[in-house]
């Protein structure tokens, strides 16, 4: 039982990560309307930085909130520069630029860093507590709060401040806000900035566990973008609890399913989009589009 | 909007508004095939490959096979994304799939080649309806969802049942089965180039001709919308299924000659940016010509090469990858027809210009 319970908690403390990534996802799915496939690589990216950022001497305090408005101004930049000009050209071509995207970030990471996995020290130290039967990292309960807060802090931008509403109202009818006086164009890239901070933050609490190197978010793409369906394209919070049910079951199905340990815990995240997509395409939380001609 | 989509072969002028820039290609379709300078130019291709081969070294047909085996698979992405409007962010997986198929067929059951590859064809072509079925239940971005998590979890399946695959080392054969039968006098490579030129040209026709015909247009009709199509009585899940088993049967085709040619598989080769690789093949190419296929697949094969002569190999693979990345993106903002598809309507205009000069 107390196994049980130790790797539902950790299960829930990766889970984090995944649902932060989720987050970012399901921001840049709303607005723009495409899967950013290059997702993870921001994120590998930003944790580099703060790497970079680290070993030059900085204190965390300092590092955090640079790293967020960097990275800010990198996805807004990204959206401006080179999403926006096949904006009008479909799906298709949005989703080839997302995929070049992931391609042209993953080189330029392994072309400056290298492609060697670095061990990165926990920025909340290495101790550890004992809570009852349970064991905690600092780096799990640091890290933990700091995504938490990420997306605490996003959530609260969205539902209670007017560029939230504005955000929103593109979201849901970009033509009614254009109307409106919104200016739609800023809106998607304060929309890709706020989903590549929110990123930055799951890459940076992912670094040390999993150690920094390009491949650090591959696999937690994978798994976000499991989270997303799971949750619904249209929803943030489900995108967050969709991250956080597929933490747990990737972790379980991890300890108790023989065979499907390390590498093949992937299984989880891919039978999750291929059941959901069979059975709940509009996930838990979305909602069914109905299509007119 | 009633345009005719399984009406008679011949182009019929529906209520489309704009149909002045069209024009021109409908008359191309109507004339007899040998007097279209597109054939034409397809048979000097076919030619001139039928003698290169005595012509280039081993070591560089050995290089040629290879993009003509990506050609393959890409001509299979073309079908799909250029014809079909669907999109795949896995073929790189389809194409390893028919690579082991036909490895493991020929390595641990001692079949001929021809029949490992025809069962490598079938194995990624119900491998590819399988990947359709969950995609179909709400169209858009799934495709590409699923796609992507294919592959990046196929090297990982491949790594993992060692008892099937070699792992992570991979399978390898002694030699090429591929091998020239003893009255010709070729050599090895000269006779898979030949084999693969003559393959990759049989594709290509049967594609084409997939395309231009009522299928063609009903496959047209799911690219520009599929509710469209759906109320003209082309039933567009089958459709879909279809085009996507069809595009992934092409690709483990190209994969099956690819692995067999190399005479060894190993899971790195098909790895997520692999397929990443053949979209970009597949989108610089142009993915609604098919000598786009053998552009973007030249692309890709002879990019790494390059660069890897000027600034050494031990960062040569990123930075191939960084030039995908950018000639992706700027092919998508200035050049959306891909470069043969470019240079092609660069060509019509030209020789349209020329004709009106002798006209006048």
């Amino acid at each position: 039982m107390t196994e049980l319970l130790q790797q539902t908690v950790s299960g829930l403390t990766t889970g984090l990560v995944y649902a932060a990534l989720a987050l970012a996802i399901a921001l840049v799915f709303q607005g723009t309307g495409t899967l950013n496939f290059a997702q993870g690589e921001f994120a590998t990216l930003a944790a580099f930085v703060s790497f970079a950022l680290s070993t030059a001497g900085l204190s965390w305090w300092l590092i955090v909130p640079l790293l967020v408005v960097l990275a800010f101004v990198f996805g807004a930049g990204v959206e401006r520069l080179l999403v926006r000009p096949v904006e009008g050209s479909g799906p298709l071509a949005l989703l080839t630029v997302t995929a070049a995207l992931l391609l042209g970030s993953n080189a330029v990471v392994a072309l400056i860093w290298g492609t060697d996995v670095r061990s990165m020290a926990s920025p909340f130290g290495g101790a550890v507590y004992h809570v009852g039967p349970l064991t905690f990292t600092a780096q799990a309960i640091g890290g933990g709060a700091l995504v938490l807060l990420a997306m605490l802090l996003c959530g609260l931008i969205f539902r209670f401040t007017p560029l939230g509403l504005r955000l929103r109202a593109v979201a849901d009818n970009p033509d009614s806000a254009r109307l409106l006086g919104i200016s739609t164009g800023v809106m998607l890239a304060v929309g890709w900035g706020i989903a590549a901070a929110v990123g930055a933050v799951a890459g940076l609490v992912a670094a040390p566990t999993l150690g920094l190197s390009p491949e650090l978010m591959t696999n937690a793409l994978l798994l976000a973008l499991a989270a997303v369906t799971l949750g619904g394209f249209s929803s943030r919070l489900g995108a967050v609890v969709g991250g956080l049910l597929i933490g747990v079951l990737s972790n379980l199905a991890s300890r108790y399913v023989p065979g499907i340990g390390g590498d093949l815990q992937l299984v989880v995240p891919f039978a999750v989009i291929f059941l959901v997509l069979l059975v709940r395409p509009q996930g838990l939380f979305g909602r069914a589009s109905t299509v007119r001609a | 909007m009633a345009t005719s989509i399984s009406g008679p072969p011949t182009r019929t002028e529906g209520a489309a508004p704009t149909p002045t820039p069209t024009a021109a290609p409908a008359l191309a379709e109507l004339r007899p095939m040998w007097r279209r300078p597109v054939t034409w130019a397809w048979t000097a291709l076919f030619v001139v490959a039928l003698v290169v081969p005595f012509l280039i070294s081993d070591y560089d047909l050995f290089k040629a096979t290879r993009v003509l085996t990506i050609a393959i698979a890409v001509a299979g992405l073309n079908l799909l994304i250029g014809r079909a409007g669907q999109i795949s962010a896995g073929h790189g997986a389809l194409y390893g799939l028919g690579a082991y198929t036909a490895m493991i067929l020929v390595k641990e059951l001692g079949w001929a080649w021809p029949g490992a590859v025809l069962a490598a064809v079938v194995v990624s072509g119900a491998a590819g309806w399988l990947i359709g079925l969950p995609a179909l239940r709400v169209r858009g971005l799934n495709l590409g969802l699923l796609t992507i998590a294919i592959a990046a979890i196929f090297p990982l399946l491949l790594s993992r049942f060692e008892g099937l695959t070699g792992g992570t080392i991979g399978l390898q054969l002694a030699g090429s089965p591929i091998t020239p039968p003893a009255a010709l006098a070729l050599t090895p490579e000269q006779f898979q180039f030949l084999l693969l030129v003559v393959v990759l040209a049989v594709v290509l026709v049967l594609l084409r001709n997939l395309t231009t015909g009522p299928m063609g247009r009903a496959v047209e009709a799911l690219r520009v919308n599929p509710l469209m199509a759906r109320s003209e009585g082309v039933d567009v899940n089958r459709l879909t299924l279809t085009m996507f088993a069809i595009s992934s049967a092409v690709a483990g085709l190209g994969g099956a000659l690819g692995g067999l040619v190399l005479a060894s598989t190993v899971p790195d080769s098909y790895s997520m940016f692999f397929s990443l690789t053949l979209l970009s093949a597949c989108v610089v190419g142009g993915s609604r010509t098919w000598a786009g296929s053998l552009v973007g697949s030249a692309f890709i094969v002879y990019l790494p090469d390059v660069i890897s002569q000027q600034i050494g190999s031990t960062t040569g693979g990123q930075w191939s990858q960084l030039v995908y990345a950018v000639a992706l993106l700027l092919t998508l903002f200035f050049l959306p027809a891909g470069v043969a598809g470019g240079a092609g309507r660069w060509l019509a205009r030209l020789t349209r210009r020329l004709r009106r000069r002798s006209h006048a």
